[in-house]
């Protein structure tokens, strides 16, 4: 059939076979699934067994965009990649932006997916309908950035799209990422790792080929609209000079800033380590992903001291304040370095900054002495020890080889520090203190993928503005951060839109940070894109149906409601200084409510058979045997 | 004279240049359709548009062999599309290299100015492209409302 918004095709590549197929793109998945993280989740839960070995050559990996991208639509340029997860064990994917995902359009495809096992390493090279599978050996064992050279000289095209995966991920680093053009992270529950373990070290893309929509003017009209939208949005000039580290003072000041591993909530330097601090004394340009009016992204350059010449891209904030404030490090310069390291040897900026931070609180705790570091002084903040680990970590070496599976693995490993390690379902969590904004916190402890914010981002909650709570969940405390009512409505809705955002591939910065993407707006602009004959209520099932789906893949693999929960220093420790002062974070009443508002059962935490069928997802309660 | 002005350093890399100008062509989105093009080089933080410079000397006029090359009376370039042979020999003859092969065997693209208001200009968010009247005048930009200085 002819498509409108999707390029209509799906590329499968089996790197045991050599094998190559181009199929169409099913009608079905495209409507129901939308796009992105949509199709992903739909095609694991169907091809990924129970209990599969996620290094195994049977785990696939799939990268998806969505029906927007490629457009001028503003911000639409992300792409999912996604496959079970050899750090967690379970539902793996990760998310990023820049130019990869529109050349994947243009080339052809909505969906990449990569099966079997090369014996030795290879790249993938896809020229419109041409697709070749090439020799990677003289790039193996090579850092992201020095990859990513060769492949442009090798392909005499500089203007060619590349995912990359670095050492890190060579080595088996259980939570390695994909680099998309360098500095675009696919970085979380370890989709490096998977790539690597095919012996795949980059997909590259070269497209030629258009990207049509059904309805161009009422498109470009509903674009404009946005695009017009971005640049009054009051948030525009702070987030075109910071990105997102311009909320590391805020949240530092509302008391919920990750600090020494979670022990306190304020950091003491985080005037010297803050966005504003970056801003000032580092950034020399702004740089934005494709088809972005808003340049969020900077190019910084060390001018002096020990690291004077370093220079990349970035960090963002969860970089910024896990190498800052996490591990209790006051010397930005290095959290920057840390951060670049991490970047070339292809590491999850937050996991490896969890087990370095994990590493020190149990060696201040008296757990781990300095012998079973290998010498390492494991004092809060030690910058020596920071960038040795990092590359200890990537090269899987002493100490390094003990931190390489995780947090959760290292601390059964050595048989301490488990209920500190920082981890939801095998994810180390993000930089924001659960007992400081208790929508988020929710959002942690039920996201399909761990210990992450982005399934959810209920920025809404930030607003501390009960009116908001009130129109929106007929709760007022529902948008106040330190309470917990009306927290599974929130946390409920949220996710569902950040499916469908993801499911388009457009940034959440638009549609749930600043809100100028409303719902009814996304479903004209899907009507306009696709042509699909879709109304608000149906988009909104797209988010309940992709949550739902992914729900149903943990569920197989025996996560229930025992599994939502988070590290107990949140439940039971309050916070004893800042603006957060005496709050925990009350789980089981917010899971309730949670569980009530998305028709789940109460006691398990499985999605009823009532709710599966409601969304067409009968299948999944057949294979689940759902309640 | 009319033309592009570039300060690359200002280039974000969005590309929303290479969109419209692609948009304008057929109501489809390629940047390989565009005649405006990023390149980027991601190590340095560098993004360089590319996009013809209305030069007095333009090598490429010299070069065409069916003189399909030309310049209109206002000295805007323009490829004629019935003399072209597509010998691509002006796309290697431009010095800046804002002669572009488009994806099949067709006519090279190569900047027109949008009728003296391109739409590149007026989509771009930092300001990076702006459009110069005459030989000496500073450069201006067709904002309409759009785009927003600090």
């Amino acid at each position: 059939m002819r498509y409108f918004g999707y390029a209509g095709r799906v590329l499968r590549v089996n790197l045991s076979k050599g094998k190559i197929a181009i199929q169409e793109l099913e009608k079905d998945l495209a409507s129901r699934f939308l796009g992105g993280r949509g199709f992903n989740s739909k095609r694991l839960f169907e091809e990924i067994p129970r209990g599969l070995d996620p290094l195994s050559p049977e785990n696939k990996l799939m990268f998806a965009t969505g029906p927007l991208v490629g457009t001028m639509f503003p911000t639409a340029s992300r792409f999912n990649v996604s496959a079970r997860s050899p750090l967690t064990g379970i539902f793996g994917d990760s998310n990023a932006g820049g130019h990869f995902a529109a050349e994947m359009k243009y080339a052809g495809y909505d969906q990449i997916i990569i099966e079997g096992g090369s014996p030795q390493p290879v790249y993938i090279f896809v020229d419109d309908d041409v697709v070749r599978i090439e020799d990677a050996r003289h790039l193996w064992g090579k850092d992201v950035y020095e990859a990513d050279k060769i492949l442009r000289e090798d392909l005499k095209d500089n203007n060619v799209r590349t995912a990359i995966v670095g050492p890190a991920a060579e080595n088996g680093v259980k939570f390695a990422g994909i680099f998309a053009d360098l500095m675009r992270a696919a970085a979380r529950t370890g989709m490096g790792t998977v790539m690597a373990s095919k012996r795949l070290k980059a997909l590259v893309l070269r497209g030629s080929g258009p990207v049509e929509v059904a309805d161009p003017e009422s498109f470009m009209k509903i674009s404009e609209e946005i695009e017009d939208a971005i640049y009054r949005h009051p948030q525009y000039w702070p987030r075109v000079k910071m990105g997102t580290t311009r909320i590391l003072t805020p949240v530092n000041e509302m008391g919920f800033l990750p600090t020494r591993h979670f022990t306190e909530g304020v950091f003491e330097h985080a005037s010297d380590v803050s966005g504003e601090r970056l801003a000032e004394e580092y950034n020399v340009k702004s740089r934005g992903c494709f088809s972005c009016n808003i340049p969020c992204s900077r190019f910084y350059k060390v001018q002096e001291g020990r690291f004077s010449g370093l220079k990349g891209e970035g960090p963002e904030y969860e970089a910024l304040s896990a190498f800052t404030a996490r591990v209790g490090n006051g010397d930005l310069a290095l959290a920057l370095k840390a951060n670049d390291m991490a970047n070339k040897l292809g590491l999850d900026v937050l996991t490896t900054a969890e087990c370095i931070s994990w590493a020190m609180e149990c060696h201040a705790k008296g757990w781990l002495s300095k012998e079973k570091a290998d010498g390492l002084d494991l004092s809060w903040g030690n910058g020596e020890t920071i960038l040795t680990l990092i590359e200890m970590i990537a090269r899987r070496e002493g100490f390094g080889d003990v931190l390489a599976d995780g947090v959760r693995a290292a601390s059964q490993k050595l048989g301490f520090g488990e209920e500190i390690a920082m981890h939801i379902k095998g994810l180390e969590m993000i930089q924001a203190d659960p007992r400081g904004l208790k929508g988020y916190g929710l959002g942690f402890a039920v996201a399909s993928r761990g210990g992450d914010h982005l399934r959810a981002e209920p920025f809404i909650e930030l607003s501390d503005d009960p009116k908001r709570g009130m129109e929106l969940f007929g709760v007022p405390e529902a948008t106040r951060r330190l309470e917990w009512r009306g927290k599974g409505k929130l946390v409920s809705y949220f996710e569902n839109w950040c499916a469908v955002i993801d499911a388009l591939e457009v940034c959440k910065n638009i549609a749930e940070n600043m809100e100028v993407l409303p719902f009814a707006k996304a479903t004209e602009a899907i009507r306009a894109a696709t042509g699909f004959d879709l109304d608000m209520k149906a988009v909104a099932q797209v988010g309940e149906r992709i949550v739902n789906i992914e729900r149903a893949f943990l569920v197989r693999e025996g996560i229930t409601r025992k599994d939502d929960t988070m590290p107990s220093r949140f439940l039971r420790e309050p916070f004893t200084t800042g603006n957060s002062k005496g709050s925990v974070f009350e789980l089981e009443p917010m899971l309730n409510e949670y569980y009530t508002e998305r028709g789940w059962d109460m006691h398990t935490g499985i999605p009823t058979r009532e709710k599966l069928r409601e969304l067409d997802l009968d299948y999944a309660a057949d294979e689940i045997d759902a309640p | 004279m009319k033309r592009i002005v570039i300060d690359k350093n200002k280039c974000s890399g969005c590309r929303y240049c290479e969109l419209i100008c692609s948009y304008r062509e057929n109501s489809k989105f390629n940047p390989k359709e565009s005649r405006i093009r990023v390149l980027k080089y991601n190590e340095l933080g560098v993004d360089d548009p590319i996009v013809c410079h209305q030069c007095t000397v333009c090598p490429p006029v010299d070069a065409c062999p069916t003189q399909a090359f030309l310049r209109n009376e206002d000295r805007i370039v323009r490829i004629e599309d019935e003399a072209c042979t597509a010998c691509y020999v002006c796309v290697d003859a431009c010095p800046l290299g804002a002669v572009f092969k488009p994806p099949n065997q067709r006519t090279p693209l190569v900047c027109d100015l949008c009728n003296g208001k391109p739409l590149c200009v007026k989509k771009c968010p930092t300001h990076a492209l702006t459009l110069s009247i005459e030989e000496g005048s500073s450069p201006y930009r067709d904002t309409e409302g759009r785009g927003v200085s600090e």
